[in-house]
């Protein structure tokens, strides 16, 4: 099978990427693995929060310059200044074509709603999803929370108890709800129990678009634990688009092996295709960070488990981590070495049609900064664009 | 300060031997008090190796040691076998072992009552084909695995149900002497943050490695070592039957399978007092451990490793301070009215998990005397909790329960399970049809463990919890594969428990994974960092 390009991984990354590719008129192949990241996500993507030093950054577009002089292995320093905001205003007219009405900008950071009912910021938030200009400021005075009864992955209680703190008054509203309630059902009881300006519910209720219509006040939807609906509907919708497109996606492959000569990939096989290969001129390995499998750690050294790719990682391994939870963890800023234009790095050499995208790169912390679909999806384009 | 009401008997310490020391107490007659500064097994007894010693490993170093760990195993079979698997153990010669000591073993096994079959390598690898293939003999003895959580619970349910109070999170801060005489300790509530007076005639002092400073508190001496053990938690049951070395005990030399997992240990380094509390698995232990364990069992080369954890051995010193340290790996008992002419005072500790009961039956007994009441001890014939009613009748009780549902809570529970059964089902058998209670009933909470939301909430009401690693310990929540990434915060929502709490189970979670971090353990903490610092937003909280 020969493309023009050929992609390994079909997370945010992979997909993204398939997407500029396509655009530009290319053949192409995503090997895409098991279910991604999406499935984890919050709703909304992060551009930029913070900048590598811990000052926040609420405009990242203003950041971008700073960013530059505080890491020379960041993605966003090797797209630079110019092609970052590019990217990032190409990204928002994507999704938007896509038809994922989004919420927020690249100019400045909203904020998003957590699971928790903690206040977090943000780039881009589905449309439908409580996001504010402030973390202090809510758009009522008062609301209901309708939840399914016995839902476990959602905690109408936590969220009350933030917004409470912010003088909101809050009810939870608890209802039965089984796999064939019709969404109209779920608008009546939310029109019959108004006691409130404004109602809220997770976004594990399908159809959400036909409830705002139905109901009679605003109404908003909250972030749920995993598995995030809507981040496997923008999987979906990222999927659909790329088959519309004429590109290939072999779901729930995995890419195997490649044949190589001298610093180039002739051919890549896959577990279900067997002895038949891929050909490409181009490959682009987009297979995530620890989480996608991307970089596998082990008792002696972090590894690229592909094609043992050059890894930018700490030789010993008790500083690989930091001992208290939730704080900058070093593991996190490993990643697979490139030069500037995103070709990897084998055995101290710079490959010729081996590109890297995504949770695998080197030089950036997602969790500390903020920027973990900002650097996939930037990454993706800027890689498929360059093509 | 409050003065609290009196009591004949204060345990002070709520490991296995305060525990079992309350249990056998209460069902003397003696009204009892046990004051225990966190939750129960929150010291060595939640942190060791979960071996239920036949007694062959202390064989020939140590044959009082080994009697005690024979008859405490028979009887421990017996009342507590809902905490008991009986694989049985194998003590393996390996290349690198000295094949003759094998002999030396078996007869001093046999000296002590312990049953010692002499293997070829062929049966030793038939019993237990995940033994390594190059060994050169084996050893049958009956070691098996004990449950340290469920044993506590059990005592602690039992001297309740007896009349016995039990304080959690209560701190003894002093002790209430007058003249020649112990009569009450101060207590502190970390919850109310109240102080309290409470007194008995009788004050045992059970706080294990601890005991040195509760021993201080009453002006006495004495001294303790502590030594540290690590172990390493593997993801799967890779062998059918407790693995040992037939050597001279030594560091990485055990591999004891239990529930659904593997654990292989221990080392043993002394360290100070003021390291106790954060005692850390350092990078060399783990890699000690890891290259031992293959060597007992070369299939661990390919199972993942959970986590890794440390207890401190409460070791006593005995003998004078001038004729250099003997430390006693024995049970250690004082009556401070004989040893330093201070009356209602008694120190017990050393010993093992598995002879607690033996440990409370002696202590007793000293209380009996001190307090002149004759009474027989029957914590030997009682069965515990959960070892009351036979499986066959347990299982047919619950008959309606969904199997695999039956089974867990069963396993988890003894013949307890019955009662939380019939909790589940009042939930579940409600007239109103759409009830969040009833639809809670039965939903599974944790995948990995099989528990149900119902069972949590049973635990919230029944045993005495007050936060999510108390319920860790009662119903093994966030103990399987996923280490709770996502069940404890489903446990947090049902429970009502805070924010903080969430955050304090992640970083206890982090400081078993972190010293393993490779592999799928590096994996799940990246999605566990990225959920709960990145979707939920902690991150700034924990700041
Ligand atoms: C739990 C979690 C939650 C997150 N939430 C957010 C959020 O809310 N907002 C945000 O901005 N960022 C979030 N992130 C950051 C996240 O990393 C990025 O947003 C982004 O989704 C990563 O996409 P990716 O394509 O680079 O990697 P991944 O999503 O990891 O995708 C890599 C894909 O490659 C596949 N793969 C691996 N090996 C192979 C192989 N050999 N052959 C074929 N396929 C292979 C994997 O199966 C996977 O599907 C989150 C990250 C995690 C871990
Ligand atoms: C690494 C290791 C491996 C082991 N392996 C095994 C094995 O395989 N089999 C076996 O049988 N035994 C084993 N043991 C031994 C066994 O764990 C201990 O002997 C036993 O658990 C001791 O129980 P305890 O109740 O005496 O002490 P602990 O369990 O330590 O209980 C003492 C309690 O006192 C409390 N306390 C302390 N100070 C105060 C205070 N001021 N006020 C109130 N409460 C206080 C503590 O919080 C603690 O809960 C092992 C021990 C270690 C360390």
């Amino acid at each position: 099978m020969t493309y023009d390009v050929v992609i390994i991984g079909g997370g945010l990354a992979g997909l993204t990427c398939a997407l500029s590719t396509l655009q530009k008129g290319k053949r192409c192949a995503v090997i895409a693995g098991e279910s991604s990241m999406l499935s984890f996500s919050s709703g909304s993507l992060d551009l930029l929060n913070a900048l590598p030093d811990g000052t926040p950054a609420s405009e990242p577009l203003k950041a971008i310059d700073t960013l530059k002089q505080q890491s020379e292995t960041h993605p966003y320093t090797k797209i630079g200044v110019k092609s970052f905001i590019e990217k990032a205003a190409q990204a928002e007219m994507m999704l938007n074509e896509l038809g994922c009405k989004m919420q927020g900008s690249s100019l400045k950071n909203h904020y998003r709603t957590t699971p928790v009912g903690l206040a977090k910021p943000a780039w881009l938030s589905f449309d439908g999803m409580l996001a504010t200009e402030t973390p202090d400021k809510l758009p009522f005075n008062s609301v209901q929370i309708f939840y399914p009864m016995g839902f476990l992955d959602f905690y109408p209680r936590f969220i009350a108890e933030e917004w409470i703190k912010k003088g909101v008054q809050v009810e939870t509203v608890p209802f039965f709800m089984s796999k064939i309630t019709r969404i109209q059902r779920i608008a009546r009881i939310i029109n019959k129990n108004n006691n409130a300006e404004a109602a809220a519910v997770p976004a594990c209720i399908e159809q959400f678009d036909k409830l705002r219509e139905l109901v009679n006040r605003p109404v908003y939807m909250l972030a749920t634990m995993p598995p995030s609906a809507l981040g496997l509907n923008l999987e979906k919708i990222l999927r659909r688009k790329i088959i519309e497109l004429g590109g290939d996606i072999f779901t729930e492959d995995k890419a195997v092996k490649a044949e190589w000569e001298g610093n180039k990939i002739k051919t890549v096989y896959s577990q279900k295709m067997g002895n038949i290969p891929f050909r490409g001129e181009k490959i682009v390995l987009a297979t995530g960070g620890f989480a996608g499998r991307g970089l596998k750690a082990t008792r002696t050294g972090i590894v690229e488990p592909l094609f043992n790719l050059d890894i930018e990682q700490d030789d010993n391994r008790e500083n690989r981590v930091n001992t208290q939870v939730l704080q900058k963890q070093p593991y996190m800023y490993f990643g697979i070495k490139t030069d500037n234009s995103f070709r990897a790095v084998k055995n101290g050499n710079v490959t010729d049609n081996l590109y890297v995208a995504g949770a695998g790169l080197e030089g950036f912390n997602p969790a500390e900064e903020g920027c973990g679909a900002g650097v996939s999806v930037l990454t993706g384009l800027y890689v498929g664009e360059m093509f | 300060m409050v003065i609290a009401e009196d009591f004949d008997v204060i345990i002070i310490g709520g490991g296995a031997t305060g525990l079992g020391t309350a249990r056998d107490a209460v069902l003397r007659g003696f009204r009892v008090l046990l004051i225990e500064r966190f939750d129960i097994a929150t010291g060595a007894t939640g942190s060791n190796h979960g071996l239920l010693h036949s007694g062959a490993r202390y064989a020939v170093t140590d044959p009082e040691s080994a009697k005690e760990c024979i008859g405490e195993n028979i009887i421990l079979r017996r009342i507590a076998c809902h905490c008991i698997e009986n694989t049985g153990g194998l003590f393996l010669t390996l290349p690198e072992d000295d094949l003759t000591f094998q002999k030396e073993f078996v007869n001093a096994c046999v000296n002590c009552g312990i049953e010692a079959n002499v293997l070829s390598a062929r049966e030793a690898r038939h019993l237990d084909p995940s033994v390594n293939p190059l060994l050169k003999g084996a050893v049958r003895v009956p070691d098996g695995a004990i449950d340290p959580f469920m044993l506590s619970a059990a005592n602690l349910i039992d001297a309740r149900e007896h009349g016995a109070q039990i304080w959690t999170y209560h701190e003894v801060k002093g002790i209430i002497r007058r003249q020649d005489k112990v009569v009450g300790v101060e207590v502190f509530c970390h919850k109310t943050r109240e102080r309290k007076e409470v007194y008995a005639p009788v004050v045992v002092n059970a706080v294990g490695i601890w005991g040195q400073q509760i021993a201080r508190m009453a002006g006495i001496d004495i001294t303790m070592q502590p030594n540290k053990g690590s172990m390493l938690v593997y993801g799967e049951r890779v062998n059918k039957m407790a693995l040992n070395r037939c050597r001279k005990p030594g560091n990485a030399d055990i591999l004891v399978p239990s529930a659904a997992v593997t654990l292989m240990g221990t080392t043993s380094i002394d360290i100070p007092f003021d390291e106790i509390a954060n005692a850390k698995v350092t990078p060399q232990e783990v890699d000690l451990l890891v290259g031992e364990g293959e060597k007992l069992s070369p299939a661990l080369a390919r199972t993942r490793i959970l986590r890794a954890y440390s207890g401190v051995r409460p070791l006593a010193v005995v003998g004078t301070h001038h004729s250099g340290r003997s430390i006693s790996r024995g049970i250690v008992l004082f009556d401070h009215a004989e040893r330093d002419g201070l009356e209602g005072y008694i120190t017990i500790t050393g010993g093992k998990l598995m002879t607690y009961r033996l440990m409370a039956e002696w202590t007793v007994d000293l209380i009996c005397s001190k307090l002149g009441v004759a009474a027989r001890c029957t914590t030997a014939e009682k069965p515990l909790p959960g070892s009351q009613e036979e499986r066959v009748s347990v299982n047919k009780k619950m008959f309606s329960f969904p199997s695999l549902l039956r089974r867990s809570l069963i396993q988890r529970h003894g013949d307890r399970a019955i009662q939380i059964f019939d909790f589940i089902s009042v939930l579940w058998g409600q007239r109103k049809k759409r009830s969040a209670d009833k639809l809670l009933a039965r939903s599974v909470l944790c995948p990995c463990e099989e528990i149900t939301s119902g069972e949590v909430l049973y635990a919230q009401k029944e045993l005495g919890i007050s936060n999510l690693m108390d319920l860790r310990r009662r119903t093994s929540v966030g103990m399987g594969e996923c280490q709770g990434e996502i069940c404890i915060c489903r446990a947090a929502g049902l429970l009502g428990c805070n924010k903080e709490e969430v955050i304090h189970f992640l970083q206890e979670r982090w400081k078993g994974i972190a010293p393993v971090a490779w592999g799928d353990a590096l994996r799940e903490s990246e999605i566990t960092e990225m959920l709960y610092g990145g979707v939920c937003g902690f991150k700034n909280e924990s700041r």
